[in-house]
């Protein structure tokens, strides 16, 4: 509900404690999400951070792109300012081995519930390369358009359109090859996973040598 | 065929890909691809919350991948608000702070650094600075939580100022025994202030430290009374702050015993260490004591 959360940054902006609470509610969840994808394990703690800065620079937000995709911003910045103290690559943040832990569904019907947790889920957007598995948490978990998700990741809106029809593309696959009813049952290195390592080995040179 | 249909539809966008466009699609997997209008519409229904519940159309959306995206927008999970209230602490001190510092405008905001486009334009970004900031209002958060626990805390407290050494002060916490009762008019509200200069120390600390003179006191009074009885048990009954101190009703005469030694040692008449950090005074040479001391306060 975009009016309601205007609503709630402008009564934040005046000092609302509890104004800053629901937009809490309302961002963080997303946000963790897309961090984990970007710092893995490390999502909460930049999740904090970005917290502590939204928090002071909150009288600075204009209104300009929205808030939910300035707020994202801020969350990437703080997530690619802690990859570069760590030196480090981002990595896929849940070991693929997760997704064998998932319950073998025995109902059909019922695998959408019960297959894939949200952690399980986010892990497998995470295998995607980083432009596509941004693309399409932002535009999903987030909820950004095609727009706003562009200025937060500073390309083109085509261009992110297409990252996230590549990401979509791969999982489809990913989850049509897994099995007939689209289960990611994987366990003892079954379809998914290694689909999943398919994916990242070989498409990301695909990927690398697309229009990036 | 979906394929060809996606990479002719991102050439006409302006993206042209060449490389893409000479690669064969993959027969298997091609019937189940979706194409750009079909990712876009998903895109949106999983945004918006609406998933499609069942296959709209036949080589349209498939439905693993509604699922997939569903489930990664799940709605929230109870570990995922961990944070709230220290984002809500950083909120108030920010708050506290510039209206502290400066009433009528926001101007110490302006040193932000992340800006998003189509907000005014400010100094690049210097991430490792931003960083260094964002540790520092961690540190001012979990002062300002922790000063207002140990606010909170004292407030029942303030009601009996200067206990009365034989009085049953049954409730008297041994943190606040003999405490000056802070200004009633501070509210709850915690006061550091991070942006301007921080105190040097911090607001909750010290009064936190307990004044030893009541404890002593009760102690003195309770070793004479029950010495010259039959048994410290015959005595006065220890206040709840003087077995809290102890550690144990049982370890009263002990700690009494080693508070007025030590109280008695000229030049170390007051104990600096709180009984409440498991190190009560111990006089030299009696190194069972720390023992005796526990962690009466927990």
């Amino acid at each position: 509900m975009p009016a309601e959360l205007t609503a709630l940054v402008r009564a934040a902006q005046r000092g609302d404690e509890y104004a800053f609470r629901m937009l809490y509610r309302e961002l963080q969840p997303g946000l963790l999400r897309y961090l984990t994808v970007l710092v893995g394990p490390d999502a909460e703690d930049v999740a904090s951070e970005t917290w502590l800065q939204i928090a002071r620079d909150l009288a600075t937000f204009t209104g300009g792109p929205g808030f939910r995709a300035w707020a994202t911003r801020v969350a990437r910045n703080r997530a690619l300012d802690h990859l570069r103290h760590q030196r480090r690559r981002p990595t896929v943040p849940v070991p693929v081995e997760t997704l064998t832990e998932l319950p073998g569904a025995e109902d059909t019907a019922a695998i959408a519930a019960e297959w894939l947790g949200t952690d399980s889920a986010v892990a497998l957007i995470a295998t995607l390369p980083r432009t596509e598995a941004e693309a399409v948490l932002l535009r999903t978990v987030i909820g950004l358009d095609a727009e706003s998700t562009a200025r937060v990741l500073g390309k083109r809106p085509g261009a992110v359109r297409t990252a996230a029809h590549r990401g979509l593309r791969r999982l489809a696959r990913v989850l049509a090859e897994s099995g007939p009813d689209g289960a990611l049952r994987s366990a003892d290195g079954g379809p998914a996973a290694k689909q999943v390592a398919d994916v990242r080995s070989g498409e990301d040179v695909e990927a690398g040598q697309g229009w990036r | 065929m979906a394929l060809r249909e996606m990479r002719s539809a991102f050439r006409r966008r302006g993206r042209p890909d060449p490389k893409a466009a000479e690669r064969p699609p993959r027969p298997e997997a091609a019937e189940r691809l979706l194409d750009a209008v079909a990712a876009e519409r998903l895109l949106d229904a999983v945004a918006a919350g609406v998933v499609p519940e069942s296959r709209p159309a036949p080589g349209d959306v498939p439905d693993p991948l509604a699922r997939l995206l569903a489930v990664a927008a799940a709605p929230t999970r109870p570990g995922e608000l961990g944070g709230e209230d220290a984002a809500v602490a950083a909120f108030r001190a920010v708050r506290d702070a510039q209206a502290m510092a400066d009433p009528t405008t926001t101007s110490r905001t302006t040193g932000t650094r992340d800006v998003v486009p189509g907000t005014p334009a400010r100094p690049p970004a210097r991430p490792r600075r931003l960083t260094a900031g964002a540790f520092g209002w961690i540190t001012v958060v979990v002062a300002t939580l922790t000063a207002g626990v140990a606010l909170a805390a004292e407030i029942p407290a303030l009601r009996p100022a200067g206990p009365p050494p034989r009085a049953p002060s049954a409730e008297a916490d041994p943190t606040v025994v003999g405490t000056p009762a802070p200004p009633t008019s501070t509210p709850a509200r915690p006061q550091a202030l991070p942006g301007t200069e921080p105190p040097p120390t911090e607001p909750g600390r010290p009064r936190r430290t307990p004044p030893p003179q009541a404890l002593v006191a009760q102690c003195r009074s309770l070793l004479t009374t029950g010495n010259s009885g039959s048994g410290p048990a015959a005595g006065p009954r220890p206040s709840a702050a003087l077995i809290r101190a102890a550690g144990g009703r049982d370890k009263v005469v002990d700690y009494c015993r080693r508070l007025l030694a030590n109280a008695t040692e000229p030049g170390n008449d007051e104990p600096r260490r709180p009984p409440g950090k498991g190190a009560t005074p111990d006089p030299p040479g009696k190194p069972p004591g720390r023992e005796a001391a526990g962690n009466p306060s927990r």
